[in-house]
């Protein structure tokens, strides 16, 4: 009887109640006849199926249609034996009807309570964006609170997220429990003979108001639904705060595990670009080493002419040079990846001589290549270490040599700027691609295809750009595939 | 979801008695009680003064009514001109029962007024409008008249009354006065406004609890109903039933339509009855 359709039941016990009241009239016209007992059916039925109100509407109807039998006999009888039993019945019956009706109606509503609190759990139980999840928490309330129009309003960081409306209007309800976060009841919210209520209550989480829960209706909101409604805003607050935690644990474990699985290729391809590092480091060192013992041995074995033993001693210097140069880089690498800033000692230098004292090195070393020198007239003397600024030019000039064609021109420029000198090494190289470009400071970064135009280890220009940095300067590069690379830096000038 | 999102949540509302003509009821009342003193020294025919009482009665409730629905309504407006129209048609319906032998019948000037106030919306507040909830009124109808048949059946079984034997007219003079008038002021005040007061601030059962309380003590001082100790228990009973009837069909329909449908039937089986 529980799910009937409610105007069947009702059209049943209507019609029970009207069968009773003729068969009485008909069979059993007397005082006190058992017919009497048989209205405990409908209004017992009515109060269960109805509550209160339909178990005191059933028992007045069996009141009204059986008083006219009993008037009739206390007219005539008094109030005999009988009629007392027939009164007693009545009595009872008047009031059987509304009391069971209300334990009935708070036993339903004890399990709409239930209904609607799991309802709210299963809504908030699957993973969702938080609109998503408010609509489907709403769309649930709805369904078990029949008659209801609901909202939810849940603060979302500085904005407010709304289900069942477009805003929150400020000096609203909704607006006011939220700021406030106590309950407001408004019993007349519009009005009329039929007003609507509204019950606006906090959506609570440790004692912090995270939203509100709007309910509005056509019918009463008893107290004790306006306190179980309290309830179920502690409980869905409480439960969009779990399910927001959950959701961020969630990305917080997804965020560490790409962050962990990045890390793990970053050692991968440091632990690969450390095996190669030393595979070229040795090979870069053996080089000029198996040059030394070579030379070495001939002036052991053999007699040469002093003439000869000035041109292998020459050989023997250039190589002992280009071995401290790879040991120095190492080192100032080290330093660098401790931390540690490159010790510079900074003393007026001209530019131009430097210039000219890397070329001297680089001439001796019979190249092809033409170098051609522009050196700003009157050019004030930089305050620089003169040595850092000579491993400087020899890398970048020994660059330009290294990736670009036999024949063609190297050309070195310096001049004054605004906060110092600019000195600028250009070569007609093939050029570095426009992606490894902002990588090429980088130690052990080597442009593709560098390694098969010339040896090296790619800590040079990471050197130079720690030791221009050094001096308080600035360096960029720029290069035009197929056309050349420029490498410029500014060091400061003596004021 | 307008209001909890949308409307401005501020301290609103009228007291209990807002709006009350206290003045037009106290002029009411000194002009029944002078009328009273005129009759007793034998200045003015006993008629008359029935007829002040009726309109001193039924304009005060009439008066209230209009002055609360017309403070509660979102867009307030002024009763005073629509009140003294119905002042005036009251008394020149109860002069005219008074004064002809089917006088009665003038009572029914009122509610046509009425249709005027109605067309208007100014009674919109108490779900007055041009198109009645027609299911509910047929409800209360059916209501009423089981009431009313369940009175007559009572009444011939209990104490021998009889149908009246004075003719149809007459019957139908008795139902004007309920339809123009009894009715009417007494639905509008009770199951009208005052409900529509007790329900803006309480649940619905005691707010019924109030308009059928306040409905009833109308009935038993009213000075027409006869004393004897069955009639006032029986009025009792079923002005109780109708009066909670009245009410829940009022707040189900948000009209006070089908509560004075109820009643007309009620009151037309009523008049039915022979008494005394």
């Amino acid at each position: 009887m529980r799910d009937a359709p409610a105007g069947i039941v009702a059209g049943a016990i209507a019609l029970a109640a009207v069968a009773l009241a003729a068969a009485q009239t008909t069979l059993e016209p007397g005082p006190a006849s058992p017919l009497r007992h048989l209205w405990a059916a409908p209004v017992l039925g009515a109060a269960l199926r109805f509550g209160a109100a339909g178990g005191g509407l059933a028992a007045i109807a069996a009141t009204v249609l059986q008083t006219p039998r009993l008037f009739v006999h206390l007219e005539d009888a008094g109030l005999s034996a009988l009629a007392v039993d027939d009164l007693a019945t009545v009595v009872t019956l008047a009031a059987a009807g509304p009391l069971v009706g209300a334990l009935a109606g708070e036993a339903r509503r004890q399990r709409e309570r239930y209904d609607v609190l799991t309802a709210a759990q299963r809504a908030l139980a699957e993973e969702a964006p938080l609109s998503v999840a408010l609509d489907r928490l709403r769309a649930a309330l709805r369904s078990r609170l029949p008659g209801s129009e609901v909202a939810l309003a849940v603060l979302d960081g500085a904005r407010v997220v709304v289900a069942g409306g477009d805003a929150v209007a400020p000096g609203s309800a909704v607006a006011r429990v939220l700021e406030r976060g106590a309950p407001l009841f408004a019993p007349a919210a519009a009005g009329g003979l039929r007003p609507v209520r509204a019950l606006v209550v906090p959506l609570l989480s440790r004692g912090e108001v995270v939203g509100a829960l709007a309910v509005e209706r056509r019918a009463d909101v008893p107290a004790g639904e306006r306190a179980a409604l309290a309830a179920l805003g502690a409980h869905v607050g409480l439960a969009l705060e779990n399910a927001r935690l959950a959701a961020r644990q969630r990305r917080f474990t997804e965020e560490l595990q790409r962050t962990v699985a990045e890390a793990t290729r970053e050692l991968e391809a440091a632990g690969r670009a450390r095996s190669a590092f030393v595979a070229i480091a040795s090979h870069e060192l053996r080089t000029p080493l198996s040059a030394l013992l070579g030379f070495a041995e001939l002036l052991a074995e053999r007699p040469f002419a002093a003439a000869g033993v000035v041109r292998v001693a020459g050989i023997i210097r250039r190589e002992t040079e280009r071995m401290a140069r790879i040991v120095d880089d190492l080192l100032d690498l080290s330093r660098l990846e401790r931390g540690l800033a490159l010790r510079v000692v900074a003393r007026p230098t001209a530019v131009g001589p430097a210039i000219e004292a890397a070329l001297d090195l680089l001439r001796g070393g019979a190249l092809e290549h033409r170098f051609a020198v522009e050196v700003e007239p009157a050019l004030p003397p930089a305050h620089v270490d003169a040595d850092a600024l000579d491993r400087v030019l020899k890398n970048l000039i020994a660059n330009a040599v290294k990736y670009s064609p036999p024949g063609s021109t190297v050309r070195i420029g310096a001049r004054a700027v605004p906060g110092g000198i600019e000195i600028a090494v250009a070569d007609e190289g093939r050029g570095i691609p426009t992606d490894a470009l902002p990588r090429i400071f980088e130690p052990y970064f080597r442009a593709p295809g560098a390694s098969e135009s010339a040896a090296g280890l790619g800590l040079g220009l990471a050197v130079v750009k720690a030791l221009v940095e050094a001096h308080g300067g600035t360096i960029r590069a720029e290069s035009v595939e197929g056309t050349g690379t420029r490498v410029t830096f500014v060091v400061p000038a003596l004021p | 979801m307008a209001w909890s999102l949308e409307a401005e949540a501020g301290e609103r509302g009228t007291g209990w008695l807002g709006g009350t003509p206290v003045v037009l009821l106290v002029a009411l009342a000194a002009a029944l009680a002078a009328c009273a003193m005129l009759a007793a020294r034998g200045w003015l025919p006993r008629a008359a003064l029935g007829a002040a009482a009726v309109t001193a009665g039924h304009g005060a409730l009439i008066a209230t009514a209009l002055a609360w629905t017309a403070r509660d309504d979102a867009d307030a407006w002024d009763p005073r001109r629509a009140t003294a129209v119905a002042l005036v048609l009251i008394a020149a319906g109860a002069s005219l029962a008074a004064s002809a032998r089917h006088g009665a019948f003038g009572h029914l000037l009122l509610p046509v007024a009425g249709l005027v106030l109605i067309r208007r919306g100014r009674l919109a507040g108490v779900g007055l409008e041009s198109r009645p909830p027609l299911r509910a009124v047929v409800v209360g109808a059916g209501v009423g008249a089981f009431l009313g048949a369940h009175l007559l059946l009572s009444a011939s079984l209990t104490h021998g009354h009889g149908l009246r034997g004075d003719g149809l007219v007459a019957w139908l003079a008795a139902v004007s006065y309920d339809a123009g008038l009894n009715v009417v002021s007494s639905e509008l005040l009770f199951r009208g406004a005052l409900l529509r007061r007790a329900l803006a601030r309480w649940p619905l059962a005691p707010a019924i609890a109030l308009s059928t309380g306040a409905s009833l003590a109308r009935y038993l001082v009213d000075p027409l109903l006869p004393g004897a100790v069955e009639t006032v228990v029986g009025a009792v009973a079923y002005l109780t039933l109708l009066g909670v009837a009245s009410a829940w069909l009022a707040w189900w329909s948000a009209s006070v339509a089908p509560a004075m449908a109820a009643s007309l039937a009620f009151f037309a089986a009523y008049r039915l009855v022979s008494v005394g």
